[in-house]
């Protein structure tokens, strides 16, 4: 809150908040006002977000793949989301439009590759969606290159690239409000079922046999986990890493009950990119694309994690 | 509590699987089912478990006709005890066995104080409560195999299914095992398929023999286990002999050559 470009005060933050909540008629320059509530207020909240969202989509879709080396754009959500940007980008839309269009393509990505699963008739029908969502995935990239391909290269391949970096530099007040809702639906369902969600991360048989109606309840897992994926991706760009390092080190800490997994893999994952978005915007005078940071600091540190566990387990 | 299954018939797509099993298993019954690899055992208990549909058949519990009944209400009659298995991830046995309350259990709840006590006697029972906050992962074999026992078990069902659940196991292991199933045998109807014919004398109180996707014979264990049957089911030769150690009285055995 206090860090940044326009310098704030602790105490001057809490007081211009305080002022917004309690009548206390103090003076502040709308300079200020604007920097706390509508930058950084809604900065802080959507990295809180969107961190959070990706790592509990994360963990879920890690537990019905019965698989800790899935992340949740596993099945084409992220490279649909950046397709529907960067065709929105190219047609010259206005922000509200390149989120729109990321969002839908992130949906419509997801959702082709379950309809390819569900038409491949197979035995082991979880290999064939895990197939299906990298096929899509690989088309939706191949068309983001197309793209990248024929844009003008001034302006818009810029502001492609940059887009496909992951930046929260030009959230505002409206982008939370848009987040907010499917991002707490989404983790408001699968906290609901998070016992299924233990039960389904044993093989499918036993699922059934232990009276879970596996195919609903992985359904409405993959949906609200998309969900939350492609409105986060689509007002954030593409933040890799944290929807597969935030679960596992949650793992490690906390055990794989999703109970506990859960709520702490939310807490974690938005403190983690609150964290990252700090680095992002106070360290050097530009920003720097999110992305970047993510992958630079969060391997050596899942390098550090997995030598740490791997004395645990010997 | 009765378990009728009549004609059961089963094809994937166009591939026969198993045609025309029929056997009923009571509370009390210990039935095993004997027959090479790949030839049907596990399909037929995936049928029985309503993991898969039948092509046709019946399969009558007390008379009642279960290809209807949701996921759920089955789960509170049948328990599976699957081969010897591991999840990728690291959940303690408690929790493990904690997961054999899900049918009744809400889709939106969680375990309650109650089912957590049953999941905890249960491996009070099977003497294995020492576990409890092992990781299920890094257990020995056998414990795995007791301790997905007692999953099943904390589901109250009427019937236990169990697919060879000692064939990963060393010796000591398979006697635990068995002997702990032999002990529960009064209050379930109990399934198991093995490669020991050895056990099916020792234990069972029914006996099938399955070849290519048919009962070649069915009925007492006695009359069922013995050199012809042994031939036509697995082509070895065999030779069957009586045993008496202390009380246990003319036991038969059987010896392949």
């Amino acid at each position: 809150m206090t860090v940044g470009k326009y310098p704030i005060s602790v105490k001057d933050s809490v007081l211009i908040i305080a002022n917004r909540i309690l009548p206390l008629n103090l003076n502040f320059s709308p300079a200020m006002e604007t920097v706390v509530f509508n930058v950084r207020i809604p900065r802080i909240i959507a990295a809180i977000l969107i961190g959070g969202c990706l790592s509990a989509a994360g963990s879920a879709y890690q537990g019905i793949f019965n698989n800790p080396l899935i992340s949740p754009d596993i099945l084409g959500a992220t490279a649909g989301s950046s397709f529907g940007a960067s065709l929105a980008i190219i047609m010259s839309g206005s922000i509200a439009a390149i989120q729109a269009s990321s969002f839908l393509f992130g949906l419509l990505a997801v959702f082709a590759a379950c309809f390819i699963s569900i038409k491949v008739k197979h035995g082991n029908q979880t290999l064939i969606l895990i197939l299906s969502g990298i096929l899509t995935g690989t088309v939706f990239n191949s068309l983001v290159s197309l793209i990248k391909f024929i844009a003008d290269p001034e302006v818009r391949l810029p502001a492609i690239t940059f887009w496909l970096l992951g930046s929260l530099s030009s959230v505002g007040l409206d982008d939370v409000t848009l987040l907010a809702l499917p991002c707490l639906t989404g983790i408001a369902v699968l906290f609901l079922i998070r016992w299924n969600l233990n039960v389904l991360s044993f093989s499918d048989d036993e699922a059934k046999t232990l009276g879970i109606d596996t195919n609903r309840v992985r359904l409405i897992i993959i949906f609200f986990s998309t969900l939350m994926t492609a409105a986060s991706v689509s007002i954030s760009g593409v933040i890799g890493w944290i929807g597969l390092v935030i679960p596992n080190l949650t793992r490690i800490m906390f055990g794989p009950d999703y109970r506990t997994l859960l709520p702490a893999s939310f807490l974690i994952g938005g403190t983690y990119l609150l964290i990252i978005d700090t680095i992002a915007r106070t360290l050097f005078p530009v920003e720097i694309p999110l992305g970047i940071i993510t992958s630079l600091i969060g391997a050596p540190f899942y390098i550090w994690l997995l030598a740490r566990a791997g004395r645990n387990m010997s | 509590m009765k378990m009728e299954v009549r004609d059961l018939t089963f094809c994937y797509d166009k591939k026969l699987v198993f045609q025309d099993i029929s056997f009923s298993v009571e509370t009390g019954d210990i039935m095993f089912l004997l027959g090479p690899n790949g030839t049907g055992k596990t399909t037929l208990f995936k049928v029985l478990l309503g993991i898969l549909r039948p092509r046709s058949g019946e399969i009558l519990f007390d008379n009642e006709d279960i290809m209807k009944w949701p996921q759920r209400k089955l789960a509170r009659y049948v328990g599976y005890v699957p081969q010897n298995i591991v999840s990728a991830f690291p959940y303690s046995v408690a929790d493990v066995v904690l997961m054999g309350r899900t049918p009744y259990i809400g889709s939106f709840s969680v375990p309650s104080k109650r089912d957590k006590e049953i999941a905890l006697k249960t491996l009070e029972d099977l003497g294995i409560i020492h576990l409890k906050d092992e990781p299920f992962t890094k257990i020995s074999g056998g414990e795995r195999q007791l301790v997905l026992i007692a999953r099943a078990l904390t589901q109250q069902p009427k019937f236990l299914i169990m697919d060879e659940p000692t064939s990963s196991l060393d010796f000591g292991n398979q006697i635990k095992v068995m002997n702990c199933i032999s002990k529960l045998k009064s209050k379930f109807g109990v399934i198991i398929s093995t490669h020991m014919p050895d056990y099916v004398l020792r234990y069972a109180t029914k006996a099938a023999m399955m070849k290519e996707g048919r009962f070649i014979s069915y009925g007492m264990p006695d009359s069922i286990v013995n050199k012809a049957n042994l031939k036509e089911l697995y082509n070895v030769e065999t030779q069957m002999v009586s045993v008496s150690i202390g009380s246990m009285q003319n036991i038969r055995v059987c010896i392949p050559y």
